[in-house]
């Protein structure tokens, strides 16, 4: 049985073409953590991210015979995978009413840590509230800030390779980048 | 000036997104800066707070899951891929004249349905897709339930609501300024904003809201399309000339890649406005670096010219 895990993903894509599930399955389980990763981590769902995935791959599937090779297989994946999640409808998410206003007027209660010993539940509502405002900040940012801001800061990518992945200019990129960086800023100050 | 380019670079500088030489330059700023220092706190909290609060294991189960669905639908795919194969070939190769014959005739059939539909039905279409557009008044996205009890009747949802909204009026009116400065920030579509753009060079004279105005400079400088960069620069350059358009125009001198932009910029320096408001140092430097250093010969001459006209 030949091995595939040596080969490179043009020949595994070669492979694939000629209806070898098993090259196929190789190239994916090179990047589908990651590809699950992005979508978990856009959508805070892993039924999302499930649907998101099945999407993806059979989307590729469906364009490899397409694929003309002149970019790394990686990019056309990881600019699929943002595609999808950025036209995908949320289906599953859970949605914490939590006040994220920054307002003086805030009635909202303060943070304070206790000792664990004494208030390991508070402690732990705490740490759920504050999680909840984080997430509620992000998801109030447009479709594609929140993207890019999820690329940057959870995913590290450099912001050539979002324009890529996003397939707009590294200008662009930083619009949204600081657009979302001021906005979550302002909502995030009383944290 | 000066310090606007740190604050642009302290950002990129937190992301770690400066060439080696920009990073050198910042960090000797931000010896000298609290202001930096402090924002470059505040932006790395922000980067701590999320990434610590966000970040999770990955769902191995359901990765697992998903990985298994997938594997039967591209079995399930390549099944009806084989069969649909073994089918075409049994239709592309008739082996008698009457197959043929009857081929030739659905093809026949199949074209002149399509064309009575292209011809004769699209304007019926047409008619009921205006009706349709007329009916519409607003719609509902995005539909979430956060908290529901059916078996009480109790449902806690949220949604958004798009209502389309037709204005008409001058663009001199507050309110569609407003709309129109944010369109040429936030729309996606570069045909859209050159339209704004469009909208406000049709205004006659010089009266216009500082909303605007800021408006038009964020996308002069920094919109990706060149051709709305170059319209929003006319806005600007028929505007009465102040400190601020000045430093815009310098920031566009500075950094376009387009050297036609920068062309335009030294004009409007030049031409239109008064010199008593370029003498500050920045702009001097600036205009000195490109006599010596811009890859435009015309630019050179102009900031050439611009300089020795200070001069005298």
């Amino acid at each position: 049985m030949q091995d595939f895990s040596s080969l490179s993903d043009n020949d595994l894509i070669i492979e694939a073409r000629n209806r070898n599930n098993t090259a196929f399955s190789n190239l994916f389980y090179r990047y589908d953590k990651k590809v699950f990763s992005i979508a978990a981590q856009y959508f805070q769902s892993s039924d999302d991210a499930k649907d998101v995935y099945q999407e993806v791959f059979i989307r590729v599937f469906k364009g490899l015979k397409k694929f003309e090779f002149r970019s790394e297989f990686s990019t056309w994946l990881f600019r699929v995978t943002t595609n999808v999640c950025l036209t995908h409808k949320a289906q599953y998410k859970k949605f914490q009413n939590v006040s994220i206003s920054p307002d003086e007027n805030d009635e909202s209660p303060k943070i304070e840590l206790k000792s664990s010993e004494e208030n390991e539940p508070d402690n732990q509502l705490i740490i759920s509230e504050t999680k909840g405002k984080i997430q509620s900040a992000i998801d109030s940012l447009a479709p594609k800030q929140r993207m890019a801001f999820m690329l940057k800061h959870i995913h590290n990518y450099k912001i050539r390779e979002i324009a890529k992945m996003m397939k707009c200019s590294e200008g662009t990129v930083k619009k949204y980048l600081f657009i979302a960086t001021d906005k979550l800023r302002l909502k995030l100050k009383t944290i | 000036m000066e310090h606007k380019k740190f604050e642009e670079m302290l950002i990129l500088y937190s992301w770690s997104e400066l060439k080696k030489e920009e990073r050198n330059e910042f960090e000797r700023h931000m010896l000298g800066c609290d202001s930096c220092r402090n924002k470059l706190e505040e932006l790395k909290k922000l980067h701590d707070l999320v990434t610590t609060n966000i970040t999770e294991e990955l769902d191995e189960n359901a990765l697992f899951e998903s990985r298994q669905e997938l594997l039967a639908e591209i079995r399930s795919l390549n099944r009806k891929k084989f069969q649909f194969s073994r089918i075409w070939e049994y239709l592309t190769t008739p082996t008698s004249g009457s197959l043929r014959f009857a081929y030739s005739l659905a093809s026949v059939v199949i074209l002149f349905a399509v064309g009575y539909f292209i011809l004769f039905k699209s304007t019926d279409r047409k008619g009921q897709v205006t009706n349709d557009i007329a009916k519409v008044e607003s719609s509902i996205t995005n539909l979430e339930f956060i908290n529901s009890d059916f078996e009480k009747g109790e449902v806690e949802i949220v949604y958004d609501q798009i209502t389309p909204v037709k204005v008409k009026g001058n663009v001199n009116d507050a309110e569609i300024q407003k709309v129109l400065a944010q369109s040429l920030i936030d729309n996606e579509n570069p045909g859209v904003r050159l339209k704004t753009v469009s909208a406000i060079l049709s205004e006659k004279g010089t009266r216009t809201s500082n909303m605007f105005k800021e408006a038009l400079i964020k996308a002069m400088m920094y919109d990706d399309n060149p051709g709305v960069r170059k319209e929003a620069m006319n806005a600007l350059c028929n505007l009465q000339f102040d400190d601020q358009i000045r430093d815009a125009m310098i920031h566009v001198l500075q950094n376009d890649k387009n050297s036609g932009l920068r062309i335009q910029a030294i004009n409007c320096l030049d031409v239109k406005n008064d010199l008593q408001k370029i003498t500050d140092p920045n702009t001097i430097n600036v205009l000195k670096k490109k006599m010596e250093e811009d890859e435009n010969s015309y630019i050179k001459l102009r900031a050439k010219t611009i300089l020795t006209k200070l001069e005298s």
